[in-house]
């Protein structure tokens, strides 16, 4: 069956209503619906890219879509209390790391598409260096920078940046791909439920869309990533 | 960064009994691969190859959070 392009792109905005949906129920009203719905989402997005022939891009940017209620999945249901909660932060990033890196080996994306090519040995450099201190020190702040920019800066980078926006950007255009990124990077967040605090994520995410499209390096958005949430202690 | 009750999630007495759910999914999921196998160069089927290739990960994710309940369980039954 092959289906127009407005149709496509309503089946992407359906897609993104109702990853926001899950999200919203996950996190304010009820754990165990919000992961029944995220089961029930990427089952259904399956079968229908199997069932429709959608366009390669539109397929690409679903599948990637996809992630979201996967990693929603995946870092909720597994057993954490078995490791200390200093872990707990790394822990749940890795898993997310490991979607991404799951999907990077199957499609065979390139250090190069991805935006990872240049300034790696610098951004490396500075992990290990804040490592040594906070272990030298213990250094609270050199330690949180370590374990935010390895792990959450990396992995929602990768997600969020490399992933959904390059791939939204062939389907609707520069402006709508970092729009629609940010929203959903905001809706991921929805857990605080303070407008100025979701303003403000949009705006980070914004900032990193923009930042990561200017550039083409997926380091400066990780590091300013990792740096921000430090910061605010999250 | 969410943290959530593992127990309440995974409890029988929780409505809906999420990991019940999961498993039961994960099932469906193998015997779709298994019955599907011997359809992977039907012609007939052009898109049953692409959608064996997206339930992967899916399958993979559950059977990886399977075996974090059957640890759960073991463990359970070792402290008993």
């Amino acid at each position: 069956m092959i289906i127009d392009n407005t149709s496509e792109k309503q089946f992407i905005y359906g897609v993104i209503l109702n990853i926001s949906v899950c999200m919203y129920v996950f996190m304010n009203q009820d754990q165990s619906y919000g992961l029944v719905l995220a089961l029930l989402l990427i089952i259904a997005i399956d079968i229908m890219l199997a069932i429709w022939a959608f366009d390669r891009n539109i397929e690409k940017c679903v599948e990637k879509l996809s992630l979201i209620p996967l990693c929603l999945i995946f870092t909720s249901s597994l057993p954490w209390f078995y490791i200390s909660p200093s872990f707990h932060v790394p822990g749940k990033y890795t898993a997310v790391l490991f979607i991404c890196g799951l999907q990077i080996y199957q499609e065979s994306i390139s250090l190069d598409e991805l935006g990872l090519e240049k300034g790696i040995l610098p951004l490396g450099a500075f992990l290990v260096i804040s490592l040594v201190i906070s272990e030298l020190y213990g250094n609270y702040l050199f330690r949180d920078l370590f374990s935010m920019i390895l792990f959450k800066g990396t992995s929602e980078e990768l997600l969020y940046r490399a992933m959904i926006q390059k791939n939204l950007k062939s389907v609707m255009g520069t402006p709508w791909s970092i729009i629609i990124t940010s929203l959903l990077f905001t809706v991921t967040h929805i857990t605080w439920l303070s407008v100025p605090e979701l303003v403000i994520t949009f705006c980070l995410g914004f900032g990193l869309g923009m930042l990561y499209e200017k550039s083409g390096n997926l380091l400066g958005p990780i590091f300013i990533h990792g740096v921000c949430t430090a910061i605010m202690g999250l | 960064m969410i943290y959530i009750s593992y127990e309440k999630l995974f409890g029988i007495k929780h409505d809906p009994n999420v990991g019940l759910l999961l498993i039961v999914t994960l099932l469906i999921m193998l015997v779709f691969f298994e019955l599907s196998y011997p359809l992977l160069n039907d012609m007939r089927f052009p898109r049953l190859q692409y959608l064996r290739l997206r339930f992967t990960n899916l399958t993979l994710i559950l059977f990886i959070i399977f075996l974090g309940m059957i640890l759960i369980k073991i463990v359970a039954l070792l402290n008993d």
